[in-house]
């Protein structure tokens, strides 16, 4: 199945795109997902992302359709054909 | 007294007459500064009903006892009157140097009072000050304004606060601009300053601030810097600044597009901040003593748009960009730079050109209003003409420059369907729908829709730690879940509270409830280290409160009551069609009555004597007629 990817901010001067179409498994959950494209972009964007394995940096919010992991299962949430997967920076306000 | 320069200016615009009185040290104790000075001054000084415009009304600027100190985030000053816009409480406050400047210059609050024959402008220079003729300046630019009266004064440090030609022209949304960019905007103090012939305020002080105990006062200065700056999320607030947000709204479907009819613009890629910095940001900018110095200079170097300076932040973006469906970044820079340059609220000015749009949309509006013009979504040529014909008052018989909802009302039919107006000002960028805690922080806030008197933004896309060790872990999950209108009262109140100590000392919101580094124990030891005076968290929580109560006062004695506390039905009774939040309405009467049930007021939307009692209020409730 396919779920889109978007990128913010420090995430997106790495992968210098805004968004890709990345086919996954059916019902992967989001931590693998993550997983896959920080092996696509390398440490520095896993740096940003991840604080330790399994960890979320503090800073990262993950959300998918716009609804923040933390409310469905965190990283263990699974993911439907067409997710849209937004990885937004540490930003916030008005 | 420490920390405060312990003087007001009073200035008679009418007679001429400069005074200066001494600051009260009980009134600074209970009030704190900035906004809690206004508060209380504006309730004192200014009588139920009196014309907005008229000599009666008083402008007020005030800096609280931080400023002009090391502490960080503190270049703001406060200005405030009966509002021309909702008839209410008029605030504004700006960042920049003005605000530490007036307390170089010896002063905690200028009082500006009656009405000058001709235009003038007022200098205050350490201790003193003078009425100075502006005749010549009148017409002018806020850009040309300032560049003058430094001329004049020869005197490159001055730091001046001005109007252009919209407050001149009483438009009820002008601003009031110091340093070009930095705009005191909301609520119309710039037509105030306009209607008492006032140019602009030149301040220039080279006096200091003495604080109580100066060695703890610099290591817990110090202590916040890094604070601040090493919180995870200030690294991108110092790239990209406010203008990111544009983008990030959008995929939580918040982003206000096409006059609040969606949250989610197509386009919000080609306006966010993203393409500001790749394309636009020369360097950063910052405020007096702010780590932050998250605004940018940008420049348009070429073409049609060409244009420089500090450029716009998200409300501008928003305003200028998706609530007119805009997507044209080089315009909307060009027109946010015009707002400067002509003084208005470009919150205000967006809002009611994207009503009047919307109107047209709708037949409601017709070439026969328009003089056979066409008003279309997103034409940056005509949105252009507009902003100069409001500066102007050139615009349908000059209806446009009475702001949205006053428009709405000489419109009729079903035009105030389509106002996104709380308490007559326009709604600032953000949609309830989408965070229910804003949708009732526009409805309570005193000066009308507004998100920074409460600035809860913690829910937007989750701050479940700061949420917790600010309410307790009994409020999660649902706290923390921007479309979940539970415990959103509770929140809302707190940082209403809260934000009026904010306004009080004056320090900038970033860094407070956004990324949650400061609050109200923060402030205690600040205020204490500064002033030698005991505050502890409780005395700040009380005084907050206070504040705000005042605020409500005065509106309740001009006559607004519950029934003002309203959002329009766009937001109550037409559910989002579109993004993450289809489906959303904003639950207000439930939160609303739990909010009220808070606060103790009573369902016309009064605080009960019990709570003006709490609050050192009785002096109040006794001319409110609220009885015990």
């Amino acid at each position: 199945m396919k779920v889109e990817v978007r990128y913010f901010t420090f995430l997106r001067e790495i992968t210098r795109r805004r968004a890709e179409i990345i086919e996954i498994e059916d019902d992967l959950r989001i931590e693998e997902l993550l997983n896959t494209v920080c092996k696509m972009y390398g440490k520095e964007f896993e740096e940003i992302l991840f604080k330790e394995k399994g960890h979320l940096a503090d800073a990262v919010k993950v959300l998918i359709n716009g609804s923040n992991i933390w409310r469905s299962e965190g990283l263990s949430t699974t993911l439907k054909e067409g997710d849209i997967v937004q990885l937004l920076p540490p930003i916030g306000g008005g | 007294m420490f920390a405060y320069a312990g003087k007001i200016l009073r200035v008679d615009l009418s007679n001429k007459k400069i005074r200066i009185e001494k600051l009260p040290e009980e009134f600074a104790q209970n009030y704190i500064g900035g906004n809690g000075f206004a508060a209380r001054t504006l309730w004192n000084e200014i009588e139920k009903g009196i014309d907005p415009l008229g000599p009666r009304n008083k402008l007020i600027f005030s800096v609280g006892p931080v400023t002009g100190t090391i502490y960080p985030r503190t270049g703001r000053y406060e200005i405030s009157a009966k509002s021309p816009l909702t008839n209410g409480y008029g605030e504004a406050n700006s960042g920049g140097f003005f605000g530490p400047e007036m307390k170089y210059a010896g002063f905690d609050m200028f009082i500006f009072e009656g009405v000058s024959e001709s235009p003038v402008y007022v200098y205050v220079n350490n201790g003193k000050a003078e009425i100075k003729d502006a005749t010549d300046l009148w017409g002018k630019t806020t850009w040309e304004t300032e560049e003058e009266i430094r001329r004049e004064l020869e005197n490159e440090m001055v730091r001046v606060a001005s109007i252009g030609p919209a407050g001149e022209n009483l438009v009820r949304f002008s601003a009031v601009i110091t340093n070009k960019y930095n705009a005191a905007a909301r609520t119309g103090m710039g037509a105030v300053m306009g209607s008492k012939k006032l140019k602009a305020v030149a301040v220039y002080g080279t006096g200091d601030v003495k604080v109580y105990d100066p060695e703890k006062f610099f290591d817990f200065s110090k202590e916040v810097y890094k604070r601040l700056l090493s919180d995870p999320f200030s690294k991108s607030h110092i790239e990209y600044g406010t203008r990111i947000l544009i983008e990030l709204m959008n995929e939580i479907g918040r982003l206000p597009t096409k006059n609040f009819q969606m949250g989610v613009f197509e386009n919000a890629h080609k306006i966010g901040g993203e393409v500001i910095k790749r394309k636009y940001k020369v360097r950063n900018m910052a405020c007096c003593f702010c780590p932050f110095r998250c605004k940018d200079y940008t420049k348009v170097p070429t073409g049609k748009y060409k244009n420089e300076g500090n450029g716009p932040e998200y409300e501008t973006l928003c305003s200028l960009g998706s609530k007119l469906l805009h997507d044209n970044l080089e315009a909307i820079m060009y027109v946010g730079q015009l707002c400067n340059q002509y003084g208005l609220d470009t919150i205000s000015t967006g809002g009611v050109i994207g009503f009047i749009m919307e109107l047209y949309e709708r037949g409601i509006l017709t070439k026969s209003h328009t003089g056979g013009v066409e008003l279309n979504w997103g034409d940056s040529e005509m949105i252009i003409e507009l902003v100069e014909k409001i500066a102007h008052g050139e615009t349908f018989d000059k209806a446009l420059i009475e702001g949205t909802q006053r428009f709405a009302k000489m419109m009729g039919k079903d035009a105030e369907k389509y106002a996104m107006t709380v308490k007559g000002m326009d709604i600032s960028a953000q949609d309830g729908r989408a965070q229910k805690s804003m949708g009732l922080s526009h409805v309570t806030a005193n000066r009308g829709a507004d998100h920074l008197t409460s600035y809860e933004v913690m829910s937007e896309v989750g701050f479940p730690k700061a949420i917790e060790e600010r309410f307790g872990k009994h409020v999660m999950p649902e706290a923390a879940d921007r479309l979940d209108p539970k415990y959103k009262p509770l929140m809302v109140r707190d940082c209403e509270n809260f934000c009026a100590i904010s306004d009080s000392l004056i320090e900038c919101k970033f860094g407070t409830i956004w990324p949650p580094v400061i609050y109200f124990k923060d402030n205690a030891k600040t205020l204490n280290y500064a002033t030698g005076w005991s505050y502890s968290e409780k005395d700040l929580r009380r005084i907050g409160e206070r504040i705000f109560v005042l605020e409500r006062a005065f509106i309740l004695r001009e006559g607004f009551t519950s029934k003002d506390d309203r959002l329009p039905e766009r937001f109550t009774k037409e559910p989002a069609p579109v993004g993450p939040n289809k489906g959303h309405i904003v639950e207000i009467d439930d939160m609303l009555r739990e909010y009220y049930r808070l606060r103790d007021w009573d369902e016309r939307g009064y605080p009960s004597y019990r709570k003006m009692e709490e609050l050192d209020l009785l002096d109040v409730a006794s001319e409110l007629g609220i009885e015990e």
